[in-house]
């Protein structure tokens, strides 16, 4: 298969930035609530992702390569992301009398670091960065779904939400970690 | 705030060190130790800077705080291999994101240090806790001893395990919890 479309798929499902990498994990639970408006709010959180991580890389393709310096040029990019989504009406408001914006913070930063420390051309680093998002706003959906679907179950009441959502997630990581092959 | 709201409170907001940062009891241990370090930090932190700061500064404040907790959370993860060298094969990227961890900020603005320590400690030994029946599962160690050769199960190594092991402990105290309203 062509290198470029391994990357390519492999930022989608063998190395998902949610289900693997573990990055988004918090978002999901905060955020990804029911299936019929995690569609469009999936995709105001992939769109600022991808500016953010856009920013960062044509950043980082200036600049010297120092880990600490990419780290806050990251962490700024990773915050210009959030203020956007911050205008689209996300992530307003606390959570346990924290700015809510924390809880999108290790993606926004994180999932720049990684692309940037992946083994791939400058230039061809667009298609992990395409893959990143994409497997972002599938991760977003099916926890949506899996949330719903668990919220409708014949189930006691402790079962429900929380706990039940986390171990649902490593199914989806054990199913992702099938696309290793790739 | 009952019990299972307390859980929920330290859970959810450490759940990227819970997940990422129990492979094995000494990652576990390593990541407990440094949020407790961040935590003394950016508590010093936040009064200093809620000194300096116009009042109501609001998320200006909390910005500026992130930002040196990452700071703080990188240089952990650049130091503690070169002065600590066996700690270098247990470190993932992950430490370095701890600073960016909702659990290393609650309860900054309180005066309260008692509760501010015994919340990050229960969330340590959690960790810790995740960290051992991770490594014993998957591994058959404990602390790097091998406690058994069969019956472990790779897997929870990894992502998986990441995700499943503090899911299955979660889900058994919030049983024992329903258990325990029902008797009552």
């Amino acid at each position: 298969m062509n290198d470029i479309l391994t990357v390519f798929l492999n930022s989608i499902f063998a190395e998902n930035i949610v289900f693997i990498s573990f990055l988004g994990i918090l978002l999901l639970y905060k955020e990804a609530r029911g299936l019929r408006t995690s569609f469009k709010k999936g995709l105001k959180f992939s769109a600022a992702l991808l500016i953010s991580i856009l920013l960062g890389w044509v950043l980082a393709g200036w600049l010297p390569e120092n880990d600490f310096l990419l780290l806050w040029v990251f962490w700024l990019t990773g915050i210009i992301g959030i203020f956007v989504l911050y205008s689209w009406n996300e992530l307003r408001g606390s959570w346990l009398n924290l700015p809510r914006i924390i809880i999108a913070l290790p993606l926004f930063t994180g999932s720049q670091w990684i692309i940037q420390h992946q083994n791939v051309e400058y230039f061809e680093r667009i298609y992990p960065i395409l893959g990143t998002v994409i497997g972002f706003y599938l991760a977003f959906v099916l926890t949506a779904g899996v949330r719903e679907q668990i919220k409708i179950s014949e189930i006691p009441g402790y079962l429900k939400e929380k706990p039940l959502l986390l171990i649902a997630i490593s199914f989806f990581a054990l199913a992702l970690i099938g696309f290793n092959f790739l | 705030m009952n019990d299972k709201n307390m859980l929920e409170k330290i859970i959810l907001p450490g759940l990227l060190p819970l997940v990422a940062g129990t492979t094995s009891v000494a990652q576990a241990i390593i990541f407990a130790l440094s949020c407790i370090v961040l935590v003394v930090i950016v508590k010093i932190l936040y009064r200093v800077l809620s000194n300096i700061l116009p009042q109501e500064p609001g998320e200006i404040l909390w910005i500026i705080l992130l930002s040196l907790g990452l700071s703080f959370s990188f240089a952990i993860y650049i130091i503690l291999p070169e002065i600590l060298p066996f700690t270098g094969e247990h470190i993932n990227i992950y430490l370095m994101f701890l600073g960016l961890t909702p659990v290393i900020y609650i309860g900054s603005e309180s005066k309260n240090w008692g509760f501010r320590l015994a919340y990050i400690l229960a969330f340590a030994a959690l960790i810790v806790l995740t960290g051992t029946v991770r490594e014993f599962i998957g591994q058959g160690k404990i602390m790097g001893l091998s406690i058994i050769d069969s019956a472990v199960i790779p897997i929870i190594k990894g992502p998986v395990g990441g995700f499943m092991i503090p899911g299955l402990l979660w889900l058994l105290i919030e049983m024992v919890f329903a258990g325990e309203e029902a008797g009552q």
